[in-house]
């Protein structure tokens, strides 16, 4: 029925067109099942939960004109009063734009076993005692900050020493003490672990430390400060234009800049993710196409030049149906051929990107999957022109050439 | 075994129509040895394809082995085609790009019939045609005769009930043409019918009857003896 041997013997005597298809859906498999990975990769990384109410926070920044250092009694003025507004969850200060993808990372160490130490490269956000709630994080053990906690020290982290205490998300307690380890009471860097919250992005988005983040109620006087406000839920457009304004007017001698919603930064945060995600879909596309194309073309050109071959098959006694499935049959051999060249070609791929690119190895899914897709693609490309071939007549065996 | 009856094909263009057969009526019997003939373009090619399920015809009636071929779907005639009719072609159409035993082994596959069945077939019609030893030559590899030969033994393979011969000996010279010849009169002898078309009236001439088809409808009809 299927007329494996003789259309293999007949490839085999022709075998330029053939290889072209073989190689086209080799490289199709081994750039597709890559890149498809690459894709899920990105795409789950950009998706990820940040565990703060990213949708409903701006952050704006001040900075100061006549004292070049901000001052805390006037931070508390500012803060108040932007809560004060109609439509403001809260308000606090930050050292930098949450999700920004900058801000103030260190090597935070568990000392417990001076034979073996164990250090995990931490966000350090500091803030004050409505991080909590203006951020949407959520307590796990322990408490967060108090207005009689916080600190100024010169530096974000500052001395360990100085500070009330530090409160960790459960990803850093973890990877420093242990799964589900109660940390509170702990010591780290000199300073007494306080509170626990559930994982949370703030500064970071695309690290892999991104969710281990150290809180800490410090206030450092510099010329520029991050103020961070969590709106009710469609109010973020209103208190844009309004904060700044109450801003200015509660002191004019300031400039009021980069007034921007959260998911702005996230955004950007993400570009390089993003671009990457478009641009391999793009490629995966353009390669699906192009395969496509080639086998339609190929087997178009195949069947006209078999044209007076097909009539001598159709008077012997083949059906449509018979010279559809011998071209569908001959298509998917060699595409079948390809699929097992390509599957070598995407793992040779993958072990290049996982020893290059830090990326892990393809699962056995992607393959399979990259498999029935070009197996299929094939098919489909060669449905049309298996399909005109059909309907050559038998008449054409008696005609002269 | 093929009885045609009032056959009529119109073949049309925007502005003409050519009447290709009109009225043709021809009864073949089982084991006859048919010849056809006429001038080009009298309609011999036509009546060929339709004789051989290749062509529609527009009007009449025809029963080929007792069945009736009108209305039937292009799947039911590709059946019919391949169960009882061999096709011997002038040009010989082989596919060049098979080797004989391949070649005798595609109308075999179309009838469904097992490996084993299948080799057993090509092998006995390659011994009858005298080509067991070149099953795995490709066409090229062959000499007209033994082209024309491998073309007979793939008609023959399937045991059809009848033969169609467009023009045999018509790509090969004489002592080939003989042979070849002589080969249809074997085969006819252990009882295939016969129908050739052939230009060569000294061919014609070795059939049983000679049908003579001139402006697309028989002229004549003459009852020869076997010779």
């Amino acid at each position: 029925m299927f007329e494996f041997g003789p259309i293999l013997r007949t490839l085999w005597r022709n075998k330029t067109g053939a290889l072209l298809i073989i190689v086209q859906a080799a490289l199709t498999l081994g750039i597709v099942s890559n890149a498809a990975y690459v894709v899920h990769d990105r795409q789950q990384l950009i998706e990820r939960p940040t565990g703060i109410d990213e949708q409903n926070l701006f952050t704006l920044r001040i900075a100061q004109l006549s004292n070049p250092k901000s001052n805390y009694q006037d931070v508390i003025r500012d803060l108040d009063e932007i809560r004060r507004l109609p439509g403001v969850v809260d308000a606090s200060f930050g050292n930098t734009s949450p999700l920004s993808n900058s801000g103030s990372s260190s090597d935070m160490t568990n000392e417990e076993n001076p034979d073996k130490p164990v250090s995990v490269l931490t966000d350090l956000f500091s803030t004050d005692s409505h991080g909590l709630n203006t951020l949407g994080l959520k307590l796990v053990s322990g408490r967060f900050f108090n207005d009689t906690d916080i600190g100024f020290s010169g530096s974000v982290f500052g001395n360990g020493a100085d500070l009330s205490g530090i409160v960790l998300t459960r990803t850093l307690a973890d990877a420093l003490f242990g799964k589900d380890v109660d940390v509170l009471g702990k010591q780290l860097m000199g300073s007494t672990v306080i509170g626990v919250v559930e994982p949370a992005m703030v500064s970071y988005v695309a690290q892999d430390y991104a969710t281990g983040v150290a809180f800490i109620a410090n206030f450092v006087a510099n010329d520029s400060l991050t103020y961070i406000v969590r709106c009710e839920p469609g109010q973020l457009s209103q208190l844009m234009v309004k904060v700044p304004k109450l801003l200015q007017k509660l002191d004019p001698n300031r400039i009021v800049r980069n007034v921007r919603p959260v998911t702005e930064f996230k955004q950007r945060s993400y570009r390089r993710h993003i671009s990457m995600v478009k641009m391999l879909t793009v490629t995966m596309i353009l390669v699906i196409s192009v395969t496509g194309l080639g086998i339609v073309g190929l087997t178009l050109l195949w069947g006209n030049q078999r044209r007076r071959q097909i009539g001598i098959r159709r008077a012997l006694g083949a059906s449509r149906l018979a010279v559809m499935r011998y071209f569908l049959t001959e298509n998917l051999l060699i595409t079948a051929i390809g699929v097992v060249l390509g599957v070598i070609l995407s793992l040779a791929l993958n072990q290049l990107m996982v020893q290059h690119y830090q990326m892990s190895a393809l699962p056995l899914s992607y393959i399979l999957f990259s498999m029935l897709a070009v197996l299929l693609l094939g098919l489909l490309a060669a449905l049309v022109p298996a399909w005109r071939s059909s309907l050559v007549s038998p008449a054409l065996a008696t005609r002269s050439v | 075994m093929l009885k045609m009856e009032h056959i009529a094909k119109v073949f049309r263009t925007d502005t003409v129509a050519t009447h290709a057969l009109r009225d043709f009526s021809l009864h073949v019997k089982a084991g006859e040895f048919v010849s056809v003939t006429g001038p080009s373009g009298a309609g011999k090619t036509t009546f060929l394809n339709i004789a051989g399920l290749l062509e529609p015809f527009d009007g009449g009636s025809y029963q080929l082995d007792g069945i009736s071929v009108h209305g039937l779907s292009d799947s039911q005639r590709s059946k019919l085609r391949n169960e009882k009719i061999g096709f011997i072609f002038q040009g010989f159409n082989l596919i060049p790009d098979l080797n004989i035993f391949d070649n005798v082994d595609v109308p075999l596959r179309y009838r469904g019939f097992g490996r084993a069945e299948r080799k057993r077939r090509i092998e006995d019609a390659l011994a009858k045609v005298g080509l067991s030893a070149r099953a795995k030559h490709l066409p090229s590899q062959l000499s007209g005769g033994q082209q024309q030969r491998a073309a007979i033994a793939r008609a023959l393979a399937g045991e059809p009930a009848f033969l169609l011969a467009d023009e045999p000996t018509g790509n090969l010279d004489t002592t080939m043409a003989r042979q070849v010849m002589e080969l249809l009169e074997q085969i006819n002898s252990q009882g295939t019918t016969i129908v050739m078309v052939t230009h060569d009236p000294e061919l014609a001439r070795r059939a049983q009857r000679n049908i003579q088809i001139v402006d697309g409808e028989v002229a004549d009809l003459t009852l020869r003896q076997a010779v």
